[in-house]
């Protein structure tokens, strides 16, 4: 039984040079994180050989003439990941992925393929090496690759190995002996343990597989014999492949364009059957349902829907998406859907004697569709002040009946007075006198201003580019045609500014 | 017209975070507006008082007095609401309390020492109910903005609960003496308040008064408030959210922005012109009294202390070598007392003869510094050990009659445990109310504002780090220093608006106070009644007690203070008065040392590591030119390297004349006779005050002012105003322009670091003392200096190697031999070697270090490491790790060598339970064939340096001499065999490193090797090219020019370069 080991190291900048050959002779750094903040994660050896290292800033990056930095790029990482997989997926059904004993695994891909019974089908593990670096090479990714009976010596090998040096091939039984003069960072001890081997002036894993390994149980514990067993290759490995994930997906094309939605949802019934059927048969419900609907102009059009709790209940999960279809149609034919659930343990929902009789959660979701239907998403919910002394400062959360309680101390005052906010605020024109507004003309009115209390001074977040000043004054307005005074909320964007009635009091 | 506004109600930074403008910023606001008045109310204090009030008389502002008492009983302050999440502190609301009369000042103070003493610890604390009524006279009660007691009731219940919170303020303070404060900050809440206090105004017949809350003097500074206002709460500006204020209206306002404000209300105006017409008191009226001595029935101050004069003159005059000068310091001391009792300072002398009585009773070393040593008094009562007859110095220097002030005596004592023994006599002789130290107040500087502001605006921990690291690197300031170049060299791209604003915001924080620290030894001390005079309040340190202004504050309005510092080679001074007699059999008095040729000859040739204050780079490169023969050569010597002298271009010419290559000249024939002894080169203040006596006939008070305006550091402005009249007294003297110029520049580089006469003779005595010591116990020199480190100039490291080179043998760290401290041993040829204590053991914990002592006293030596961790068991696995590392348990019984040791305390350090410990049987060999190598000697000295900070075997470039050798680098001891001007190769191990203020961007590195240390001076360019390598560089190889004059020998660099000589982490000790 042999496994191939094959390691990408600075994964980060060999994903983004994989697709970009042009710039393989450039010296390159790879910085993530947001600006100002950004930090080298990654460079080639061009670059390092310029001096970029790992946690540099851009702008120490760029005082190094001509390095050329590229934001990292996670996407695409992954869909390298995916296509090496894929890779060694066609040479070998096992395959494991090796992250979990790397601090810095992101930044690093490691994957063992079982190679247990492709020399008749491929050939010698050589020669499945040799094929899978053909096909690393069209990449356009260098990798260390090690053949080796004991995974963990593999392991330990390739991370020693340069990435462009040939190909270890440890024969069956020396797995010591090759391991011998490694350092023992191969086997990734960690700082603890790092630090007693220093100490102890053990450099090699020959030095440390020498050690009397009762003696080093007695010192080190269990941990002892763990890196014991890695430096003399004894360690044993369970092999973990990497098992095809559990999806649930249907997908249907038409042989003609469809452009009533009402037919579709003929279409989608049996396809969420289906997916409700596969959930249920791993006792889980549906968590969110995402419709994907190919149109005849090669566009896709995507909705999705989330019920307040996972949900098997067809009825409802299909009149969400009728819903949503229709807050949101696909604005032409329709050539083909593909629909796709994401998976949850059921909830069970265990109502209280005496608990006050709540809305059924299912009908509640459906009603609050049906509303986000006519007034836009976002709109709907439960509006949750923001801490702050800015306008408008409120988020809309999901809305959750809650038990009714009273308003807390500080939301009672003795004087409190309801202002409906106009949204969008009216531009004004406004004239002042002895520093106080005396005519605003607004939506073609022209208002005379009887009263004006004020002005209200605020003004914030003047560390960072939402700076705002405001100055408000609480008016009553006249007009000639109108009886009633209007009794309104003047505000004056000291940043933009600009005047605007943003209120009406009632 | 308009009419005047007096601002009654602001704060200034000095209430700790709650406001943002230095009390001197507030008053030129409030003079720029016109203001003809202002109040300071600080947070619980008169932290700002003094500042404020210096300012304000300058510019002819009324300083009022006042603070915001934190009331219990009084409800909580006004906080965010309940669903902002915010932690609701619940901080007791705050009175603003003005002071009507002295008597009012006096029960404020006495108010806050109350409730700040009655805590336990340094915290704000809050008055009681029943010590507001105690101390309620002669104050005025405003009825406070959002913080005040008014606002919270009306938020809390209603106007019924506001009305009857003014009605217990008014029954506290009198219906004259409570007013309804009223303030504007164009917010809504504040308004709907400010109508319901109208109408109890109204019911309850009170009179309102404007005012505006003050933060900050400007707009522009909300800003620094809402930064404050993050620290303060530990948050972020993002998530500081309704804890932020609203606005930026809390500035100072002129009269006529407040009357368009206050429109409908003129009266509430008008009135605080009124209230402050009624403020009578002042600062300056303090009635501070200094402290009365306890003499004998019927005896008077007077009296007892001219009995303890002649008594002390008898014996420091009376024996065989001074009796000639018995008559001549008779008289003097006469003289002196006369004045003393004249001006009515008797009683502090024999306060600090009482104190330096107690230390040597209580066998604490101690000595008088500063300008007492001018005085046969102070000699004679044993406060100063150098002798003004024999030194022919200036007493006026100390005290004369026309200044004013109270003399200012300086005790130093060796650090530590002696010295707080000391300090807690004092508060024990005077009571908690009657003596306290004075404060230090804690500003934002470089690294600290960088941290903080980074923190307030979000930055994660390793972008703080990086950032604050960068702050204030060296003293040197060059063009290219500026903070945006240091921003751009770590990384960061200035450009960037939170970047830019991040710099400006530290900028800005600049010496805005932190918080109250204590000062190193400064004591106001005050006849039991300091607490009438300042609020006492409890410093962090336990059993110290702390008053709210600093020593400079103190000095202005005159309160007297006693400084007992702590000096760390007066420690070493005691510990070799023990050592010495103990180990060498010689008695030794530290008043009566020889003068010997052979100490000078040491310190002609700057052989002076580890000596008193003749140590530095600097002053090694002078001593050769300067070459002391007699002890007034090492005062000058002592005076000579500091910045005034350097600056003020005094140095170089006294060193020319010194060695005869220039002639001895006097600006002014009639300055002769004062600068004689410095060959015409003005170096002591006591020669700038004589300077401008004589050539700009300044007055005794004149001179005096002059003199303060040079000692302190905030006194620019005063120096300038000075300075035309120093101009124009030399004028009317006929001094010629360039000799005015001269005479200026001589006594205004003073501003800085000015030097007396008889402050360098105190510390010129302990510098031949340390030299004495060193040049005849080397041993016990070396040993006490290691073991109260950190001291001086040098790493213990490089005192370690010092000694070596001098032929003393030192001993590793051993298990089996060493104590804590260092130690004495004797060899068997009768020589005496240092055996390095435990406390070099990097980690090891002193009380670890103890045990060990103890356990090997009482039950002999260790036989094995399983005998030392049965027998201390206190010791755990990294102290035994550590031991081993550094070869302190290569005596136990089967370790071979370290590794041996570490091989077998990883295994001792899991120990069986207490259970089966005594069953299992003690071994001397268990597990001795340990299966590791050997350290190789490069391993050991990584080691060494690693775990001790030191290595007691070859020095690291011992090693590579030979190979050195054939590259053509020169050792320290062959560069001084080389002719000047010669190129040259060293390298060595970068001890020092300096970028002194007034050496124009140069640096200076301190290299040493086996054979001595190098000078190496940095061109600001060659720190451009190589700035990573000069600032970090542990080994380095230096090419360049030889500087090779009078025996003082430099290395002019060239080229740098990093020499790889072994990775051990040698730290050198970088000078800012």
């Amino acid at each position: 039984m042999s496994y191939l080991c094959i390691r990408v190291p600075e994964f980060p900048v060999q994903t983004l040079l994989s697709l970009r050959p042009q710039m393989r002779r450039q010296p390159i750094a790879v910085l993530e994180h947001e600006p100002p903040l950004e930090r080298v994660c990654s460079m080639n050896a061009r670059a390092f050989q310029q001096g970029v290292r790992h946690g540099m800033t851009r702008v120490e990056m760029e005082n190094i003439a001509d390095i050329t930095g590229l934001r990292r790029s996670v996407n695409e990482e992954q869909s390298l990941r995916d296509a090496l997989m894929a890779l060694s997926g066609q040479l070998t059904p096992r395959l494991e992925e090796m992250s979990s004993d790397y601090v810095c695994s992101d930044y690093v891909c490691s994957i063992v393929l079982d190679l247990a019974g492709t020399e008749r089908l491929i050939g010698s593990p050589v020669e499945v090496t040799r094929r899978l670096q053909q096909q690393l090479k069209v990449l356009n990714i260098e990798a260390a690759a090690c053949v080796c009976d004991h995974v963990p010596t593999a392991l330990a090998m390739v991370r020693t190995l340069r990435s462009d040096s040939v190909p270890a091939l440890i024969p069956s039984g020396q797995e010591r002996s090759s391991l011998a003069p490694l350092p023992v960072s191969a086997i990734e001890p960690d700082t603890e343990q790092a630090e007693t081997f220093r100490l102890w002036g053990i450099r090699t894993l020959g030095q440390l597989a020498a050690l009397p390994i009762d003696e080093l149980v007695s010192r080190m514990g269990q941990s002892g014999k763990r890196l014991h067993e890695l430096a003399t290759g004894t360690h044993r490995h369970h092999f973990r492949p990497l098992e095809p994930t559990f999806s649930l997906q249907a997908q249907v094309a038409f042989e003609e364009p469809i452009e009533l939605i009402d037919s579709l949802l003929f279409v989608l019934g049996p396809m969420l059957d289906r997916l409700i059927a596969l959930a249920t048969a791993k006792a889980l419900a549906l968590l969110s349902v995402q419709l994907t609907l190919k149109l005849d102009t090669a566009m896709v059009h995507t909705i999705s829907v989330r019920p307040a709790l996972p949900s098997t209940d067809r009825k409802f999960l299909l009149k969400l998406l009728q819903l949503e279809l229709a807050a949101h149609p696909p604005g032409s034919a329709v050539i083909g859907l593909e629909l796709t659930a994401e998976p949850a343990p059921p909830s069970r929902v265990q109502g209280g004697l005496f608990a006050p009789q709540l809305p059924d959660v299912s009908r509640l979701d459906v009603t609050l569709a049906r509303i986000q239907s006519i007034v836009g998403e976002g709109n709907v919910g439960s509006a949750q002040l923001k801490d702050s002394h800015a306008p408008e400062q409120f988020d809309i959360v999901p809305f959750r009946v809650q038990p009714a309680k009273s308003l807390p101390d500080d939301l009672l005052s003795p004087v409190r007075m309801a202002c409906r906010r106009l949204r969008p605020p009216w531009p004004a024109r406004v004239t002042k006198e002895a520093s106080r507004p005396s005519h605003v003309v607004c939506e073609h009115r022209h208002f005379r201003v009887k009263h004006a209390y004020g002005p209200w001074y605020s003004s914030g977040d003047w560390w960072n580019s939402d700076i705002w000043a405001r100055e408000e004054w609480e008016v009553i307005l006249r007009t000639e045609s109108a009886p009633m005074p209007l009794h309104a909320l003047l505000v004056h964007d000291l940043v933009a500014q600009a005047w605007r009635l943003e209120g009406v009091y009632d | 017209m308009t009419e005047p506004y007096v601002e009654l109600h602001a704060a200034s930074a000095f209430s700790f975070l709650e406001a943002a403008s230095l009390p001197e910023n507030l008053v030129e606001q409030a003079a720029s507006l016109d203001m003809p008045a202002m109040a300071l109310l600080d947070r619980n204090g008169f932290y700002g008082s003094p500042r404020f009030h210096a300012m304000a008389q300058k510019l002819k502002v009324r300083p009022h007095v006042g603070a915001e008492i934190a009331a219990l009983d009084f409800g909580k302050r006004i906080v965010p609401p309940l669903w902002t999440g915010h932690e609701r502190t619940g901080e007791p609301v705050r009175i603003p309390l003005l002071c009507k009369s002295r008597a009012g000042y006096q029960n404020l103070c006495q108010l806050i020492t109350r409730f700040k003493l009655r805590e336990e610890t340094k915290t704000e604390g809050a008055a009681r109910l029943d010590e507001l009524e105690e101390f309620a006279d002669g104050l005025i009660c405003l009825t406070g903005g959002d913080e005040g007691p008014l606002a919270s009731a009306l938020v809390r219940s209603g106007e019924e609960e506001g009305r009857r919170t003014v009605e217990r303020l008014v029954s506290i303070y009198g219906r004259e003496n409570v007013y309804i404060e009223l303030q504007r900050h164009q917010e809504r809440q504040e308004e709907w308040r400010n109508q319901a206090a109208l109408r109890i105004a109204d019911s309850l017949k009170l009179p309102v008064v404007a005012t505006n809350g003050v933060r900050y003097a400007v707009q522009y500074d909300r800003e620094i408030l809402d930064v404050f206002t993050s620290i303060r709460h530990g948050l972020d500006l993002s998530h500081a959210g309704r804890l932020l204020s609203m606005n930026a209206q809390r500035h100072l306002r002129s009269a006529k922005e407040m009357q368009n404000l206050f429109s409908d209300l003129p009266h509430a105006l008008e009135r605080t012109a009124e209230i402050s017409q009624r403020l009578d008191f002042a600062l300056d009226n303090l009635g501070y009294e200094f402290p009365r001595y306890p003499v004998g029935e019927g005896d008077t101050m007077e009296r007892f202390l001219r009995q303890r004069v002649m008594e002390g003159v008898r014996t420091r005059y009376g024996h065989q070598g001074k009796r000639s000068m018995l008559a001549k310091a008779t008289a003097q001391a006469q003289r002196e007392l006369a004045l003393i009792e004249q001006l009515g300072f008797a009683g502090y002398f024999l306060i600090v003869w009482d104190i330096v009585h107690y230390c040597k009773r209580n066998d604490i070393l101690i000595q008088g510094r500063g300008s007492a040593a001018n005085s046969v008094v102070c000699y004679a009562l044993e406060i100063t050990a150098i002798d003004p007859i024999a030194m022919d110095l200036l007493f006026e220097r100390f005290l004369s009659e026309s200044r004013g002030e109270w003399p200012d005596i300086d005790l130093d004592l060796p650090s530590g445990d002696k010295r707080e023994q000391a300090i807690q006599y004092v508060y024990q002789r005077y009571g908690e109310l009657g003596a306290a130290m004075t404060a230090n107040v804690i500003t934002y500087r470089g690294k600290s504002a960088a941290r903080e502001v980074g923190k307030a605006l979000g930055f994660d921990a390793a972008t703080l780090s990086q950032l604050s690291s960068l702050v204030g690197h060296w003293e040197w300031r060059g063009p290219n220093d500026t903070m945006d170049h240091q921003f751009r060299h770590a990384g960061f791209d200035i450009a960037h608006p939170r970047i830019a604003k991040y710099l400006e915001l530290c900028l800005r924080l600049q010496d805005m106070p932190r918080h109250l620290g204590q000062h190193s030894g400064g004591m106001v001390i005050c006849q039991g009644q300091l607490d009438h005079v300042v609020p006492i309040e409890r410093a962090s340190m336990p059993g110290r007690t702390v008053v709210q202004w600093d020593k400079e504050d103190c000095a202005d309005l005159g309160l007297i203070k006693v400084d007992l510092l702590g000096l760390g080679m007066m420690a070493v001074m005691k510990d070799c008065l023990e050592l010495i007699p103990k180990h060498y059999g010689d008695p030794v008095d530290l008043a009566q040392l020889p003068q010997e040729e052979d100490i000078y000859k040491v310190l002609q040739q700057a052989d002076t590591v580890g000596m008193f204050q003749v140590e530095s780079r600097a002053q090694m490169a002078s001593l050769p030119r300067n070459k002391p023969t007699r002890f007034y050569d090492i005062v000058v010597q002592v005076a000579i390297i500091r910045p005034g002298p350097i600056v003020g271009k005094m140095m170089h010419p006294y060193m020319r004349r010194r060695q005869g290559k220039e002639e001895v000249t006097y600006p002014h024939d009639d300055l002769k006779p004062v600068l004689e002894r410095t060959l015409g080169v003005p170096l002591f203040q006591e020669q700038l005050l004589r300077i401008a006596m004589i050539a700009a006939n300044f007055s005794g008070a004149e001179a005096e002012e002059l003199r303060r305006a040079v000692g302190m550091r905030r006194s620019m402005q005063r120096m300038r105003d000075l300075e035309v009249k120093l101009r124009a007294g030399m004028t009317v003297n006929k001094i010629p322009a360039a000799t005015q110029e001269q005479i200026v520049q001589s006594i205004s580089s003073f501003a800085l670091y000015g030097f007396p006469e008889s402050h360098a003779a105190s510390f010129a005595l302990i510098a031949y003392a340390s030299a004495y010591f060193k040049v005849r116990y080397l041993a016990a020199f070396t040993c006490a200096l290691l073991n109260n480190q950190p001291m001086g100039f040098y790493m213990p490291a490089v005192i370690v190697k010092d000694a070596q080179r001098h032929d003393l043998k030192v001993r590793c760290i051993d298990i089996q031999k060493s104590d804590w401290s260092c130690t004495l041993e004797h060899e068997s040829d009768d020589s005496v070697s240092l055996r390095l204590g435990l406390m070099y053991a990097k980690g090891l914990r002193q009380s670890s270090g103890l045990a060990i002592e103890d356990e090997r006293r009482r039950s002999g030596g260790f036989l094995s490491v399983e005998d030392l961790t049965r027998r201390v068991l206190s010791l755990n696995k990294k102290e035994l790790t550590q031991l081993s590392t550094v070869g302190a348990l290569n005596s136990l019984g089967a370790v071979g060598h370290r590794r041996d040791a570490l091989w077998q305390v990883e295994q001792a350090g899991k120990p069986v339970g207490p259970l089966l410990r005594a069953a299992e049987p003690l071994t001397t060999t268990k597990s001795a064939d340990s299966p590791l190598v050997k350290m190789t000697t490069e391993e050991r000295l990584v080691a060494d340096y690693a775990g001790t900070g030191l290595t007691v075997g070859n020095h690291p470039m011992a090693y590579r001499r030979a190979e050195m050798q054939r590259q053509r680098i020169c050792s320290a001891r062959e560069l001084r065999s080389l002719k000047d001007g010669s190129y040259v190769r060293t390298a060595g191990c970068v001890i020092a490193r300096q970028r002194p203020g007034t050496a124009m961007g140069f640096i200076f590195l301190s290299m040493e090797d086996e054979t001595g240390i190098s000078n190496i001076i940095i061109h600001p360019d060659l720190y451009e090219r190589e700035r990573i390598l000069v600032s970090t560089g542990r080994f380095l190889l230096i090419e360049g020019k030889l500087q090779n004059e009078d025996t003082v020998v430099h290395v002019k660099a060239h080229r740098v370069e990093r020499l790889s000589v072994s990775e051990i982490e040698v730290h050198s000790h970088d000078f800012h």
